[in-house]
C-alpha cells in the first residue's frame, strides 16, 4: 500500500476576467505515481512545467480535475473530517516563498505552534517546549520564538517554516523548492536533518526542485516533468543519468563545480588597470 | 558610453543602528572593479556582500548606515548619486518583485532614461538596441507588455537591457540568477559573459553558489562577518583556498559533485 499516489491526475486553470471565462489552460496531463512510506523521491522540472500543482495536489490544497489522489489507498475525494484531520497531520509541506507561508502577525513561537494546536493533544506547556526542541533542530535558538517574521533573514524563516512542517511528526513532507533560498552552509545542514528524519522516523520526502546537484545527495528515485507530464521515472544512480529530453537538458545546465576560463593574456594586470 | 576604466570601492564601513548596541555589518570593504571582468563576492548569508554593494550606491534599508568609505571613478571622488545608473546599473535577484506591476516595459524604459536625463529622441532607439543584446526577441511588440505577462527568465533579461541602455560601464548583479530555473540561468550567465565582452562591462556578481563563480568569476572575494577574509583569480581560491572559511566553503560546494569523477 503506497503512502500517497496520484493516479492520472489532470488539472486545468481558467482565466476569469469582465467579459467572462477565458479558455481553460492545461497544467497537468494524467499524471500518475506512488510514494511509499520513508521513500525520498524528487521531482525535477523547469518553472511552469506543473511541479507546485501536483504538490498542491497531492497535499489537498486543490482538487483535481480529473483522475484522483490517495492516500493510503483511499480517495481524497471522499475523505471525512477525521480522516482529513489524519491526513494534514501525516503529510505536511513546505513552499518555496517563506515571506508568503507565514502570517506576519503571529510571533516565530506562535507559527510553529499552530500546526500542535490543532493536530495534536499536547498541553500548552508541552508545546512551547516541543517550540524549543523544533527550533534547535532547525539551528535557531528558543530565544527565536517571541520574534516576528520581519525580525529573521529570509533564511532563518525558511527553517521556521521547515521546523513548522516537522512539528505535527509528518510521515510525508513535500518539499517545493524548499532549501533553494538557502545558502550552501544551510542547505548542507537542512539536508543532513532530513537524512536523520528520515533514517530514525523513516519520513518519506518529496523534493521538488530543478537542482539537479541536490538530487543524487538526497534522493532515491527521481521523476522528471515536462509541459505537465511525467516523462522519466526512475532509480537515482551515481552518477545520475537521466535519458528524457527534459532531464538531459537539465543535466547539461548544471554549474561547473571548477572554473575553466581560458588563461587571459598576463598583461592584463601588470598594467595598472590600463587596457580596453 | 562612458569612458570610466575603474570603480575602486575604498575601506567602507556599515553599522547597524537598530539596536542600542551599534553593530558593524561591513567592516573596512575594499575592492577594485575594473572594465571586462567579473568580481565575484561570495559568502555566507549575513556576511555583507548585499551591504557593500548598497554602501557604495547609498541605497542601505532604513535602521543601516554607511559610517566611512568613499567610491572613486578612476581615481575622483563619486558621489553615490553621480554613480546610480550613470556609471553602476543594478541588476536585482527577484526580477518579478523590481518591476512596477501596472507600467508596461516602456514605461520602465522611460522611467529610466528620463531619470538619467537622456534626450528624448534617443531613447526608443537605444532600448531597442539594449534588449536585442539582452537577447530579447521582438522587442518592439515586448515593450507593449506588462510584467506579469513574462516570464521571469525574461524579466531578467529585460533587467539586463535597461542597465543595458543606461550605458553605465560596470553593473552590480546581486544574485541575479538564484530564483531562475537552472536552463535559464545558463543563459543568463552566458548573456553576463558576452555582455563583459562585447559592452567591456565591469561586473560586481554577489552570489552564494560557487557554480556561479566557476561559471562566470575572474576574481573573488571572499567575505566573513564584514570582512573581507581572502581575495584572489578564481582558480587560487577553488584550488589552493588560504583561509579556513573559504576552504569550507570550496569543500561544501564540490560535495555536491561528490559522485561525479573524482576532482
Amino acid at each position: 500500500m503506497s503512502l500517497l499516489s496520484a493516479h492520472a491526475v489532470c488539472r486545468a486553470y481558467r482565466r476569469f476576467s469582465l467579459v467572462g471565462a477565458g479558455k481553460s489552460t492545461p497544467v497537468l496531463h494524467e499524471v500518475s505515481f506512488a510514494i511509499e512510506a520513508g521513500e525520498t523521491v524528487a521531482l525535477l522540472g523547469r518553472s511552469g512545467c506543473g511541479k507546485s500543482t501536483l504538490a498542491r495536489l497531492l497535499t489537498g490544497l486543490e482538487a483535481p480535475n480529473a483522475g484522483e489522489i490517495r492516500f493510503k489507498d483511499r480517495s481524497l475525494q471522499g475523505f471525512d473530517t477525521d480522516t482529513w484531520h489524519d491526513f494534514r497531520r501525516t503529510v505536511q509541506m513546505v513552499f518555496q516563498d517563506p515571506q508568503s507561508a507565514v502570517n506576519p502577525r503571529l510571533t516565530i513561537g506562535e507559527i510553529i505552534q499552530e500546526p500542535l494546536r490543532h493536530l495534536t493533544t499536547l498541553t500548552p506547556t508541552e508545546r512551547d517546549a516541543e517550540v524549543a526542541r523544533l527550533l534547535s533542530s532547525v539551528g535557531l535558538v528558543a530565544s527565536d520564538a517571541h520574534k516576528y517574521p520581519h525580525q529573521v533573514s529570509g533564511g532563518q524563516l525558511q527553517r521556521v517554516c521547515i521546523a513548522r512542517a516537522l512539528a505535527p511528526r509528518p510521515a510525508l513532507i513535500v518539499l517545493d523548492e524548499a532549501v533553494s533560498n538557502l545558502d550552501l552552509h544551510l542547505q548542507r545542514q537542512t539536508l543532513a536533518l532530513f537524512k536523520t528524519l528520515k533514517r530514525e522516523f523513516g519520513v518519506a520526502f518529496l523534493f521538488i526542485t530543478h537542482d539537479l546537484r541536490l538530487v543524487s545527495q538526497f534522493c532515491t528515485r527521481v521523476l522528471v516533468m515536462d509541459a505537465g507530464r511525467l516523462v522519466e521515472d526512475r532509480a537515482v544512480t551515481q552518477p545520475l543519468t537521466l535519458h528524457s529530453a527534459a532531464g538531459k537538458a537539465l543535466t547539461q545546465a548544471v554549474l561547473p563545480a571548477l572554473p575553466s576560463r581560458p588563461k587571459r593574456p598576463s598583461e592584463r594586470f601588470s598594467t595598472e588597470g590600463v587596457f580596453e | 558610453m562612458n569612458a570610466h576604466r575603474t570603480l575602486a570601492l575604498s575601506h567602507l564601513k556599515v553599522d547597524s543602528t537598530l539596536s542600542e548596541a551599534r553593530t558593524r555589518l561591513v567592516d573596512d570593504v575594499s575592492l577594485t572593479l575594473y572594465r571586462s571582468e567579473v568580481v565575484a563576492l561570495v559568502g555566507a548569508s549575513g556576511s555583507g556582500k548585499s551591504m557593500t554593494c548598497a554602501a557604495a550606491l547609498d541605497t542601505l534599508p532604513p535602521g543601516v548606515q554607511k559610517v566611512g568609505g568613499d567610491v572613486r571613478l578612476d581615481d575622483t571622488l563619486a558621489t553615490p548619486a553621480k554613480l546610480r545608473g550613470h556609471a553602476v546599473a543594478s541588476i536585482m535577484q527577484n526580477p518579478r518583485s523590481a518591476f512596477n506591476p501596472v507600467r508596461s516595459l516602456n514605461d520602465h524604459a522611460s522611467e529610466s532614461f528620463r531619470a538619467l536625463g537622456v534626450p528624448k529622441r534617443l531613447w526608443r532607439e537605444r532600448i531597442l538596441e539594449a534588449m536585442t543584446s539582452a537577447g530579447l526577441e521582438q522587442p518592439q511588440t515586448l515593450l507593449k507588455r506588462y510584467p506579469f505577462e513574462l516570464s521571469g527568465g525574461m524579466l531578467q533579461r529585460m533587467m539586463i537591457a535597461l542597465a543595458l541602455a543606461s550605458g553605465a560601464p560596470f553593473l552590480f548583479a546581486d544574485e541575479p540568477t538564484t530564483d531562475l530555473d537552472v536552463i535559464v540561468q545558463r543563459d543568463i550567465l552566458d548573456l553576463l559573459e558576452r555582455l563583459k565582452t562585447s559592452h567591456g562591462l565591469g561586473i560586481l556578481l554577489v552570489t552564494h553558489d560557487m557554480g556561479v563563480v566557476a561559471r562566470l568569476a575572474d576574481r573573488v572575494l571572499v567575505m566573513a562577518q564584514g570582512r573581507v577574509i581572502e581575495e584572489g583569480e578564481v582558480e587560487t581560491i577553488f584550488h589552493r583556498p588560504q583561509q579556513a572559511i573559504t576552504r569550507d566553503l570550496v569543500a561544501a560546494h564540490l560535495s555536491l559533485y561528490a559522485h561525479k569523477e573524482a576532482l
